[in-house]
C-alpha cells in the first residue's frame, strides 16, 4: 500500500514540476501550433488557409495544431512571460501587446512585411491599407500584423424595413424620425407587448458596441485627420475634440431617456449580453442592431431561415465634414486592433514564418474575406470575392466606400494602458442611460481628469 | 529496570511505571521509509513554495515595479502604484473599485447569515426525510456539479425579458409591473441581488452535502433522548442539531468569509460587472485588470486588499474557534 501511495505522490510531484515547465514543442520544423482567439469569425478561414498551404506544399508533410479559445488574449501574457506553453503564432484581440515586444519576448517580423504578396512583387508593407503601416511597429521593428479590419455601424432587419416602408437614414435627423416612425407602428401602440419592435437591439453588457457609430459620428464632424491625430494623445488640448462631445449627444438624443430607462430600445437591453441583444435582433425584437461585420458569422447558427439584414452607411451627423463638392465625407471608423504576434521562443521560426508569408498573399486575404465576408487591413477589393451574401457585400461596401480611420496608437500611453478614448469614465453610456448624466457633463468630466493625470501619466512615459 | 518474580507458579514482569520512550535515530530507517516520507512531504512543500511562496513574493515585489518602455523591463519605482491607487479612489473614474469593495463586503453577510442559516435548515430536513427528501438531495446538490458557465446561462436565461420562462410567468399573472424595465440583470442593485440569488440556489446544495454529512454523524440515542423529552423540531434543530454540528458551521462560516476576497465568476458570468460597474467584486477588479495587462496595478490592488482582508479573516477564524463549542461523540 505504501509503495502505491509513494507511486501517486511520485506523478502528483512530476505533475506540478512539469506544470512549471516548459511544455514547448519542438524539434519537428514541420509542425504549426497556432493558439487563437476564437471569435465571432469562427476557425473556417483558419482551416481553410491550412488546407491551401499544404495544397502549395505537396511535398511537405505539415501538421498544424489550432488552439481556439474565446479567452486567448488573456492567456498571452502569462505564457510568454513564463515562457511556457509557447505556440508558433497567437492570434489575439486588441490589447498592449507593444510591451510584449518591448520586453524582447516576440519575434521580428521584418522578414514576412518584406515579403511578396503577390506576383508582381508587391511588399506585405506597401500591401497595407494607409494608416495600418505602423501598427506593428515598435522601436523601429514590425512585431505584429492586424489581423482584422471591418465596417461597423447599424445593421436592420430588411424585412422590417420593407413591412413598414421605412427608408433608410441618411443624417441623425432623419434617424430621429425614424425612430419615431418605428415606435408609431400599430404594432407598438397594440396591448400586446410580445409584438412589439423597437428602433434598436443592444445590449447593455457590451454597451461598448455603441462605440461603432458613436465613434464615427466623432469622426465625421472632426475629420479624419483630425481624429486620428487624437490617438496620438500628444497633449491635454488634443483630447478636446468637439467632435467627441457632439457624437455623444446624438447617442444622447437617441437613446438616454428617463429615470435610468433608455428609449427606442427593447424592453430589458441594459441587462443584456451581447449574443442575448442579437437573438432579439434576428427574432425580429428590433429593426436595427449597432453591430460589426462579424454579425453574420457569429450568429450563423441562430439566423432564421429567410432573414435578411443588411448594413447601413452611418447616418451623418449634423456638422460632418464635406468634401470638394460639399457632400458629407462618409467615414468607417474601424475598431481593428487584433493582432497576429509570433513568439520569440516559439518552436518553429521558420515554418511559422513561411506560413505567415504564405496567408498575407493577396489571394490568401481574399480567401478570409470569402470565408468571413470581413476584410483585411490591405489594398485589396474584398468585393471581387465570390459568393459573399447580401449583407456581407453590404459591410464590405461601405468598408470601400468610406475613409477607413483607425485608431492605433503610436503613444506611450496607449500602450501603457493609461488612456482610451473616453479617459475616465470607462465606457460613458450607462452612466448617460442608468445616471441621466449629460453628455457636456461627463465630456467636462474627461478633459478634467486627463488635465489632473496629465503630469503623472508623463512621469510614467519617461520612466 | 525490570523485575521478575513469580506468583501462582507462573513467571511475571514487573513493567516500570513509567516507559521509557525509545528514541530512533531516523538517520537509520530504511531507506524505503526514507523515500516515503520524503514523497509524502514533497508534495505539499513544492504546493506551498510555488503557489503561496513564490506567487505572494512575486507579487509584493512586481507592486513596486512598472513596466518602463525606454528600458524594456519592469523598473522599481517605489511607492509610486501604491500612491496613484490611493489617489485614484476618490475620482470618479474609480466608482467601479468603490462598487467592488462594497459588494465584497456584503458577502460576509450574505453567506454567513443567509447562506449558511439556509444551508442548515435545508440539511435538517433532508436529515428528517422529508418527503420527496430524495429527490431534493439531487436538486440541491445538482448545480454543484454543472459548470458554473453553463449554469449562469441558464440562469439569466430563466430571467431574460423577452423569452425567459419567469418573465412569461409573471406576464402569464397579470404581474407586468414586476419586470424592471432594464430587467434583473440591468438595473443596479437588483442585478447584485440576482447575482445573490444565483449564490443562494448555486451555492446551497455544497453547503447542505456537508451539514448532511455531520448531522448524520450525530449519534441516534442523543436525539432519541430529546424525541423521548418531547422536544418540537423546532427545539431538536436549534437545541440538539445545531451545537453538535458547530464546528462544521464553523468551518463554513470561516470559508464563507473568504470568499469575500476570491469570488469573480459569477457577477462576471452573469452581468459582466455591470451595469456600470455596480456588480464587480475586488476579486473581479484584479481578474479585470490582469485580463488587461496591468499586472502591476492589479499586484498593488491585492496587496493592499491583502492587507486588510487577512486580520479580518484571521479575526473570523479566532472568534469562531472561541465560541466553537468542543464537541465529542
Amino acid at each position: 500500500m505504501k509503495k502505491f501511495f509513494a507511486a501517486i505522490l511520485a506523478f502528483a510531484c512530476l505533475f506540478t514540476v512539469v506544470g512549471c515547465g516548459n511544455l514547448e514543442k519542438s524539434g519537428d520544423p514541420n509542425h504549426i501550433w497556432i493558439a487563437f482567439a476564437e471569435t465571432g469569425f469562427g476557425r473556417e478561414y483558419l482551416e481553410a488557409w491550412i488546407e491551401e498551404f499544404e495544397a502549395a506544399y505537396p511535398d511537405e508533410e505539415w501538421e498544424f495544431e489550432l488552439e481556439g479559445d474565446p479567452q486567448m488574449t488573456g492567456q498571452i501574457n502569462t505564457r510568454l512571460s513564463t515562457n511556457n506553453e509557447i505556440p508558433d503564432l497567437f492570434f489575439g484581440l486588441t490589447t498592449n501587446w507593444q510591451q510584449w515586444a518591448s520586453r524582447g519576448l516576440l519575434a521580428d517580423l521584418g522578414e514576412v512585411y518584406e515579403a511578396p504578396v503577390d506576383d508582381e512583387g508587391t511588399t506585405l508593407l506597401e500591401f497595407m491599407r494607409p494608416g495600418t503601416e505602423n501598427f506593428g511597429k515598435v522601436n523601429g521593428k514590425y512585431y505584429a500584423i492586424p489581423w482584422n479590419d471591418s465596417a461597423a455601424g447599424f445593421i436592420y432587419n430588411k424585412a422590417i424595413f420593407d413591412q413598414y416602408s421605412l427608408t433608410v437614414p441618411k443624417t441623425v435627423d432623419d434617424l430621429y424620425d425614424l425612430c419615431d416612425t418605428i415606435n408609431a407602428l400599430p404594432v407598438n401602440q397594440d396591448s400586446d407587448k410580445n409584438n412589439d419592435i423597437a428602433p434598436f437591439a443592444w445590449g447593455g453588457q457590451v454597451i461598448s458596441y455603441w462605440d461603432f457609430v458613436v465613434q464615427t459620428w466623432w469622426a465625421q464632424y472632426e475629420g479624419a485627420e483630425r481624429y486620428s491625430e487624437f490617438f496620438k494623445y500628444e497633449t491635454v488640448e488634443g483630447f478636446q475634440q468637439e467632435g467627441r462631445l457632439k457624437a455623444l449627444e446624438v447617442f444622447e438624443n437617441l437613446v438616454v431617456g428617463t429615470d435610468g430607462v433608455p428609449k427606442n430600445s427593447y424592453s430589458g437591453a441594459m441587462g443584456d449580453s451581447h449574443i442575448l441583444s442579437q437573438m432579439a435582433f434576428l427574432q425580429g425584437k428590433a429593426a436595427m442592431i449597432p453591430m460589426g461585420s462579424w454579425m453574420e458569422t457569429e450568429m450563423r447558427k441562430s439566423i432564421p431561415e429567410g432573414f435578411e439584414m443588411l448594413m447601413m452607411p452611418t447616418p451623418f451627423i449634423n456638422g460632418a465634414k464635406t468634401d470638394s463638392d460639399g457632400n458629407p465625407i462618409q467615414i468607417n471608423a474601424s475598431q481593428a486592433g487584433d493582432f497576429f504576434i509570433v513568439p520569440k521562443n516559439a518552436p518553429n521560426l521558420e515554418g511559422v514564418m513561411k506560413f505567415l508569408k504564405f496567408i498575407h498573399t493577396k489571394d490568401m486575404t481574399l480567401l478570409y474575406t470569402q470565408k468571413t465576408g470581413s476584410a483585411r487591413p490591405f489594398e485589396y477589393n474584398p468585393l471581387e470575392v465570390d459568393g459573399l451574401s447580401d449583407f456581407q457585400k453590404s459591410c464590405l461596401e461601405i468598408y470601400e466606400n468610406s475613409v477607413t480611420v483607425y485608431e492605433f496608437s503610436q503613444s506611450v500611453l496607449a500602450w501603457q494602458n493609461l488612456v482610451s478614448k473616453w479617459p475616465g469614465t470607462g465606457t460613458p453610456y450607462s452612466r448617460m442611460i442608468l445616471d441621466n448624466e449629460k453628455a457636456s457633463d461627463l465630456y467636462a468630466e474627461m478633459n478634467s481628469y486627463v488635465s489632473q493625470k496629465w503630469s503623472e501619466w508623463q512621469q510614467i512615459v519617461n520612466m | 529496570m525490570q523485575k521478575e518474580r513469580t506468583i501462582s507458579g507462573v513467571k511475571q514482569i514487573d513493567e516500570p511505571l513509567v516507559r521509557k520512550k525509545k528514541i530512533k535515530n531516523n538517520l537509520s530507517m530504511p531507506r524505503s521509509r526514507k523515500i516515503f516520507i520524503a514523497l509524502m512531504l514533497a508534495y505539499p512543500v513544492l504546493h506551498f513554495l510555488v503557489f503561496w511562496l513564490y506567487i505572494n513574493i512575486n507579487t509584493f515585489v512586481i507592486s513596486f515595479e512598472r513596466f518602463s518602455f525606454t528600458e524594456g523591463k519592469n523598473v522599481f519605482v517605489g511607492f509610486m502604484n501604491y500612491e496613484m491607487f490611493f489617489r485614484n479612489f476618490a475620482l470618479p473614474s474609480s466608482a467601479t473599485l468603490r462598487h467592488a469593495i462594497v459588494n465584497s463586503i456584503l458577502y460576509l453577510p450574505f453567506n454567513n447569515f443567509i447562506l449558511l442559516p439556509l444551508s442548515v435548515v435545508c440539511a435538517y430536513f433532508l436529515f428528517k426525510k422529508v418527503f420527496a427528501h430524495r429527490v431534493f438531495r439531487v436538486v440541491f446538490f445538482f448545480p454543484s456539479i454543472i459548470s458554473i458557465v453553463v449554469l449562469t446561462m441558464c440562469f439569466s436565461f430563466m430571467f431574460n425579458t423577452q423569452f425567459g420562462p419567469v418573465v412569461k410567468v409573471l406576464q402569464a399573472l397579470g404581474w407586468e409591473s414586476l419586470i424592471p424595465p432594464n430587467g434583473f440583470f440591468g438595473t443596479p442593485g437588483l442585478t447584485q441581488g440576482m447575482i445573490f440569488l444565483y449564490c443562494l440556489w448555486a451555492g446551497i446544495g455544497y453547503n447542505v452535502v456537508l451539514l448532511t454529512g455531520a448531522i448524520t454523524r450525530i449519534p441516534e440515542e442523543v436525539l432519541e433522548a430529546g424525541r423521548l423529552d418531547g422536544i418540537p423540531m423546532r427545539k431538536e434543530l436549534f437545541m440538539v442539531v445545531v451545537p453538535l454540528i458547530f464546528p462544521t458551521i464553523s468551518t463554513l462560516f470561516i470559508t464563507g468569509s473568504m470568499v469575500v476576497f476570491t469570488l469573480f465568476l459569477q457577477p462576471m458570468l452573469l452581468a459582466n460587472g455591470g451595469p456600470n460597474g455596480t456588480t464587480y467584486t475586488i476579486a473581479y477588479y484584479i481578474v479585470d485588470m490582469v485580463n488587461n495587462n496591468r499586472l502591476e496595478e492589479a499586484a498593488t490592488a491585492g496587496i493592499v486588499f491583502s492587507i486588510i482582508g487577512i486580520p479580518i479573516v484571521q479575526l473570523i477564524k479566532w472568534l469562531m474557534e472561541k465560541i466553537t463549542p468542543q464537541v465529542d461523540f
